[in-house]
């Protein structure tokens, strides 16, 4: 038995042309860090769950991504994050949704999934939970990149909200098969710019945006969240799986370019099966990617065909 | 190799319907197989749990029945006269919202804090566009906030302040806390913080439990199929919990491929096992009839695990499913061929 595990940045219009190769050797670094944080887990026969919380917890530190630090503006000006993480062993799960201040809300969804009854806790409620248990909050400074405000006053001025792919997503997320067998996967985002009305989109949905099953895969999504929480995509390439008999790859391939581009939903997701394989379709231009495995070089890439 | 799974899956129910050690559930009304596609079908919920005989008094009894035959009267005149699953399924949930005896809209249960916090979802089998509206504190009728959310929205999910501010904007009429409630859900929550664990809150389910979410779901004259679920979620919850219900794929799923389901139960639990979503998987990629489908993730999936609770489904040619795994479940169903409402298991 060997470790697998795979992260992402987010998928979206990511253009060669548009990046510098400062902003790319500044993802990949990312990338990178992220990887080799969870590697260093799983190779010393840690879990599947601490690999994943390590990989998106550093991913959240990174101001470049949609994630923690540097997650996009709302409407009102502010931070609200959503995370999940999910057990494949046992099926435990918990997620949050709309919480502000939180250093890396992903480590307060683990707490729901093992400090709560609940699987799902939101807003001022959730971080009224993340405060009796002491998780490192961070002022709005923090959480500011001048990109990021700069997409907002954007958004503002054309009075959209952020759905027209013309930004990459860059929700952050890390699936991982240990050395024990057992796979996990988390997912953790600032959700769309600009957005209001209290929306949540997949990140902090079960089986949307996120899932883990030991029979079957784990899988962590970027996208466009709505199409995503139609489709249930995490669940449905499980599903695809047990059900209908179908390979890790063939499932997500037909989950991601067939079902989800039909139905509109750009984007991607990553994957880990029981065996160690690994699948990271997207629909979109790009989708900031990378995985590692026992004995071999962490890989990470960008656009698509690297 | 995909024959040999399917064997598989299938003996345990093959067993339990011959009587074997699980309880069956799943006879009398839980189950209305059609030999041809009806004009219309449609199925209702009141919320599944510990619905026992001896703890319900015949007026009780008959004032539940009344109010699942109202709401089945007024789903059933939208679709006898050609109208749409999706009004069907708002206008029959509505009814099931104003009355008091379920939690959902008036009569929701409350919260640690001691207030309503409202869950509402529906779904398009046709489109597969769903909306979802989470934790609403002066929505009269949350599932029309969802509809709302579906038809005028760009989202699927909104929640909160955020939610109930779009809900005005859309003219969607809201009342004062006082509205929803009700006496007897009041002491329910003195009862739970009594018996709660003070450090955690009302964690375990009690042995005496009522979901009391309502659903419904239909299948219209045009083929089409719509799924809802609204809830004022558990008793005594806190921090903001969602449960399963605005969850699309986990308390609501509806596919005109398939079929289309509402959820009732430990809403946790339908949340790990995205069980609306999984009905619909199972009958798509395993070929899966709707009742064995049904069948297998409240029996053989949920119960094992713990979650209680059951499922009312409607598929593509009018078969129905209502099975649950708790003593009971308010429930009911009409097409053109009859009519059944039912509370207990054990009921024909």
């Amino acid at each position: 038995m060997s470790y697998t595990l795979a992260v992402h940045g987010g998928a979206g219009t990511i253009r060669r042309t548009q990046m510098t190769t400062e902003q790319e050797a500044a993802h990949h670094d990312a990338l990178r860090l992220a990887l080799n944080a969870g590697t260093a887990v799983l190779s010393e026969g840690g879990t599947a769950v601490d690999a994943v919380a390590r990989a998106v917890t550093v991913l959240e530190n990174a101001p470049c991504f949609n994630a923690g630090r540097g997650a996009v503006f709302t409407h009102d000006g502010r931070h609200e994050m959503d995370a999940s993480i999910m057990c494949g062993r046992t099926l435990e799960a918990g997620a949050v949704a709309l919480v502000e201040h939180l250093k890396n809300p992903v480590l307060l969804a683990r707490a729901v999934m093992e400090q709560s009854p609940y699987v799902f806790l939101s807003g001022p409620g959730a971080m009224a939970f993340a405060r009796e248990l002491g998780l490192p909050e961070a002022s709005p400074d923090y959480f500011f990149t001048p990109l990021r405000h700069e997409q907002l006053q954007q958004a503002r001025a054309a009075k959209k909200i952020q759905l027209d792919h013309s930004d990459k997503f860059g929700t952050v997320g890390a699936v991982a098969l240990d050395l024990h067998g057992n796979l996990a996967a988390a997912t953790s985002t600032g959700g769309l710019t600009n957005k209001q009305f209290g929306r949540i989109g997949d990140s902090a949905v079960i089986g949307a945006g996120n899932y883990a099953n030991n029979r079957t895969c784990a899988v962590s999504c970027t996208g466009f969240g709505e199409y995503y929480l139609r489709g249930v995509v995490a669940y449905d390439v499980s599903c695809l799986m047990e059900y209908a008999g179908l390979s890790l790859q063939q499932a997500a391939e037909r989950v991601i370019l067939e079902k989800q581009l039909a139905l509109g939903g750009d984007g991607g997701l990553i994957a880990v099966d029981a065996q160690g394989q690994v699948a990271l379709p997207f629909n979109s231009e790009g989708m900031y990617r990378g995985w590692a495995r026992a004995g071999a070089p962490p890989v990470t890439a960008i656009y698509e065909a690297e | 190799m995909r024959t040999l799974r399917y064997l598989i899956l299938a003996l345990p129910l093959w067993l339990a319907s011959c009587g074997g050690p699980q309880p069956d559930n799943s006879a009398g009304g839980q189950q209305a197989p059609a030999a041809e596609r009806p004009a219309y079908a449609m199925a209702i919920h009141g919320g599944a749990g510990t619905i026992l005989r001896e703890n319900i008094t015949p007026e009780q009894e008959a004032e539940i029945k009344a109010a699942l035959n109202a709401a089945l009267d007024i789903g059933e005149e939208v679709l006898r006269s050609g109208g749409s699953s999706r009004d069907a399924v708002e206008q029959a949930i509505m009814y099931l919202e104003d009355s008091p005896l379920f939690n959902a809209g008036k009569g929701a249960v409350f919260t640690h804090e001691g207030k309503n916090e409202l869950d509402a979802s529906i779904m398009d089998g046709l489109t597969l566009e769903a909306g979802a509206v989470g934790g609403l504190r002066q929505v009269k009728n949350p599932i029309r906030a969802a509809r709302a959310v579906l038809e005028n929205s760009p989202h699927v999910l909104l929640t909160g302040a955020g939610a109930e501010q779009f809900a005005i904007e859309q003219g969607i009429d809201t009342v004062s806390s006082s509205y929803f409630f009700t006496q007897s859900r009041w002491d329910a929550l003195q009862r739970a913080k009594a018996s709660a664990d003070q450090k955690t809150g009302a964690l375990e389910t009690p042995a005496d439990y009522k979901f009391g979410t309502v659903g419904c779901v239909a299948l219209d004259q045009e083929g089409n199929i719509t799924a809802g679920t609204s809830t004022g979620g558990m008793t005594n919850k806190r921090y903001n919990r969602f449960g399963d219900v605005p969850v699309i794929g986990a308390g609501t799923y509806a596919d005109n491929a398939s079929c289309g389901v509402s959820c009732t139960g430990h809403g946790e639990f339908f949340i790990r096992y995205a069980v609306a979503h999984d009905l619909h998987a199972l009958m798509s990629y395993q070929g899966m009839a709707l009742s064995d489908a049904a069948d297998h993730i409240i029996f053989s999936k949920l119960k094992p695990a713990g979650g209680g609770g059951g499922l009312i489904a409607v598929d593509k040619n009018g078969n129905i499913a209502m099975p649950f795994n708790t003593p009971g479940m308010y429930r009911g169903y009409v097409r053109p061929d009859g009519r059944y409402v039912g509370l207990y298991a054990e009921e024909e």
